[in-house]
């Protein structure tokens, strides 16, 4: 029995009281068609791997709790959305599908960040590759031959000191403009739009303004919000998520581990010249991304969490509980930006022709963005009725000269997660 | 460009600076401070000619930043208007002693 720990636990209560499905889809599109054979064997290997991850949630009517689970990883082949947790999967949080040249690694991410899915995608991808096209070189890959160290299931958010938070000032909530309720755009299902960039150019670009490629996206999505809304009188608040490992020394967990900076687009910055913008954008994160700062916030952030489990006694409660908060968070910033960073193990990287993250969705826009093999992944998630803003952001490409192809736009296909039934 | 010029007074060092502190120039003053930060207790960056900063330059200040809370103190002075206003848009005049 495994409980759910604090990185993970608002977002696995949060998104059943949400009813979304907290899944990840990792989609890559390999240089040949897929061999079932040798994929089914790297799955089950990197299952061996990963036994910590071999898991099925369970609900006892006052907590949810992951059991171990023996049976095999599901590979399904297809392309349709498949569901977690679930007959289909054997009850597993993880699965993998293929179809034609692709491979998709469909996750349950209240068990693991981007990180830790990078991890196990990794691993899945060494055997995949080891098996196809003969590749040995597995620096960076976590195989069988390398020991499973505590250090890999541990959540360093348990670790971090007790706060009493009556004591704690009530921190500032500033004026966020969101795109539904204050820019009078009509939430929508969920629509994709997958688009490549070629990586040099798009680097050139970003580095000749000082910029690096996540503060780039950041800071162009804000000013083609701006351009739609430029008579708002509220700020456009930019979450650009980062990975906390490094602060909080945690570098192997799984968990959810990860905090954000702020980016808000204040009137200062828009007076400035657009390089001028890119510093102030990185230098922000240089300075939230400081590491007493992170751990300062994460220490808040796990004592509030530990907090509502201690005030919500059932599942039930904990759900609606951390829905609220979820719920929260999201009115706090207008667009979500996430980069995992580019991918590091280039003896595999060379077999990915595209690498596209498909997550749920947070808030009404949010972009993913990967990096392999020199092109650069953005997965556009929108959740409104006209695509003005996408589009806004393409021209802000078109007039900066950057090439960009759409590869794909389409509705989301993240894994259902079914919810566990109450079993004593 | 980038113009460094030291002076130490006991164990007190002024490091003034003339020019563009970005990324071709950045990695220069992040290793003259590495050799120079040694016993150093107080340490005063004057931006008086500083002409731009990037991003990397930042980095650099804030590096500096941190040695220097662990043995001593480090200010900024003479910082210009559009230096001044990188400080505090991004924050860093929170951080950083800017006077």
């Amino acid at each position: 029995m495994k409980d759910i720990t604090l990185g993970d636990i608002m977002h696995v209560y949060g998104s059943f009281g949400l009813q979304m499905d907290y899944t990840v889809r990792l989609c890559l599109r390999m240089a040949d068609t897929v061999d079932g054979d040798v994929l089914r064997a790297a799955v089950e290997n990197t299952q061996r791997r990963y036994p910590y991850l071999s898991v099925r949630m369970r609900d006892d009517g006052q907590k949810l709790w992951y059991d171990e689970n023996g049976a095999p990883v599901e590979l399904l082949h297809t392309v349709e959305r498949i569901s977690l947790n679930a007959p289909e999967t054997n009850y597993h949080v993880w699965a993998v599908c293929y179809w034609e040249d692709f491979i998709y690694l469909d996750i349950y991410h209240g068990i693991a960040d981007g990180a830790g899915m990078y991890m196990l995608l990794s691993t899945l991808l060494y055997y995949y590759c080891h098996g196809r096209y003969g590749v040995t070189d597995h620096r960076g890959v976590r195989t069988l031959d390398d020991p499973i160290t505590p250090e890999e299931s541990d959540d360093p958010m348990e670790h971090l000191p007790r706060l009493d938070l009556s004591k704690l000032p009530k921190p500032a909530m500033p004026e966020v403009f969101l795109l539904t309720r204050d820019g009078g755009m009509s939430p929508a299902d969920t629509e994709l739009w997958d688009i490549a960039i070629a990586e040099d150019a798009f680097l050139r670009f970003t580095s000749a303004n000082d910029a690096s490629p996540g503060t780039m996206v950041s800071l162009l999505l804000a000013r083609s919000v701006d351009r739609l809304y430029p008579e708002r009188e509220k700020g456009i608040y930019s979450s650009y998520v980062m990975n906390a490992r490094p602060m909080l020394g945690a570098p192997l967990s799984h968990h959810n581990c990860v905090s954000s900076v702020m980016l808000n687009y204040s009137d200062r910055i828009r007076a400035m010249p657009f390089d001028r913008q890119c510093t102030v954008y990185r230098g922000i994160t240089f300075v939230q991304s400081e590491a007493e700062r992170v751990a300062s916030v994460m220490t808040v952030m796990a004592n509030r969490k530990r907090a509502v489990v201690q005030t919500a006694p059932t599942t039930a409660a904990k759900k609606q509980a951390f829905a609220q908060m979820l719920s929260g968070g999201r009115g706090r910033f207008t667009f979500l930006v996430s980069y995992v960073g580019q991918w590091k193990l280039p003896a595999l990287g060379a077999y990915i022709r595209e690498f596209w993250t498909h997550v749920p969705q947070a808030n009404d826009l949010l972009v993913e963005i990967s990096a392999v093999n020199g092109r650069i992944f953005l997965s556009i998630h929108q959740s409104l009725g006209d695509d003005r803003v996408v589009r806004e952001f393409l021209g802000e490409l078109d007039r900066e000269g950057i090439r960009y192809e759409v590869c794909k736009r389409m509705k989301n296909d993240v894994a259902r997660f079914q919810e566990a039934s109450i079993s004593r | 460009m980038l113009n460094i010029a030291k002076n130490m007074e006991n164990n007190a060092l002024t490091v003034s600076l003339e020019g563009r502190l970005d990324t071709t120039t950045a990695p220069r003053l992040e290793e003259v401070l590495k050799d120079s930060l040694e016993g150093v207790v107080s340490l005063t960056l004057d931006l008086e000619k500083l002409e731009y900063i990037s991003s990397a330059g930042l980095r650099v200040l804030l590096s500096a930043e941190k040695t220097m809370h662990k043995q001593g103190k480090m200010k900024i002075t003479h910082a210009g208007g559009a230096i001044l206003e990188v400080f505090e848009v991004t924050g860093f005049a929170d951080i950083l002693t800017v006077e």
